[in-house]
């Protein structure tokens, strides 16, 4: 995920077993007074997002790392979801 | 919440020096705030995924060239699920105006973001000229 301008304190990572939600929030840098704009495209505020994850995910694992503005989530798999399903044998009456 | 997705910067065609790239990875203008303070003109350019030593910022004349390599975003042993953005590099080109003191540059980048203060030249002082009696 792509936060550019987000300091790392200011980004929450919260993992549910249904979803995982990162949200924060990117503060305008007010140390100066600015006397005038002349091109202004990048945005401030805050951002919220909650993505649905499958099942079979160990949120014991999770990690999270930011790095030059942009931030890893892994979630790894657990072991069930990672093996084969089961077989079942099929019986002839 | 599609619309609200604001995606860091729009991708063009290389034109900055007019030659071909070389390197088959897309190309954003990454977006930018330009502001002017009592000393200084600040930019503050996005380039999420740009370490320090992959921004390159070059000066000739009035033309301010700023460009920067993203790390590769490839992981290993991973298949890609899903993908909103994508990894490339980022070029823009400035125009500065001539009251700018060009020695006092400074640039910054952290957390995906680079700043460069470009100080404004102190007022061309007022000379004084002797006129040479013939």
């Amino acid at each position: 995920m792509e936060l550019p301008g987000i300091d790392q304190e200011d980004v929450d990572v919260s993992l549910t077993d249904r979803a995982l939600t990162i949200k924060g929030e990117k503060k305008s840098e007010r140390e100066e007074s600015r006397k005038g704009y002349h091109v202004s495209e990048r945005s401030y505020g805050s951002f919220y997002r909650s993505i649905p994850l499958p099942s079979g995910v160990d949120t014991d694992k999770a990690n999270a790392e930011f790095k030059n503005g942009v931030l890893t989530v892994s979630l790894p798999k657990t072991r069930e979801a990672l093996s084969r399903g089961k077989k079942i044998e099929v019986k002839a009456n | 919440m599609a619309q609200e997705l604001k995606t860091t910067e729009r991708q063009v065609p290389s034109k900055l020096d007019g030659s071909e790239r070389t390197r088959s990875r897309p190309v954003f203008v990454p977006r930018t705030d330009i502001y002017e303070t009592q000393d200084n003109v600040v930019l503050l350019v996005d380039m999420p995924g740009v370490a320090s030593d992959g921004v390159d910022i070059t000066l000739e004349k009035r033309t301010l060239a700023i460009r920067g390599y993203a790390a590769d975003q490839q992981h290993e042993n991973y298949g890609q699920v899903y993908a909103e953005y994508g990894a490339g590099d980022y070029e823009r080109v400035f125009t500065l105006s001539e009251d700018i003191d060009r020695d006092g540059i400074e640039a910054a980048q952290k957390n995906g973001v680079l700043r460069l203060v470009l100080p404004k030249a102190a007022p061309a002082k007022a000379r004084k000229i002797q006129l040479k009696m013939a």
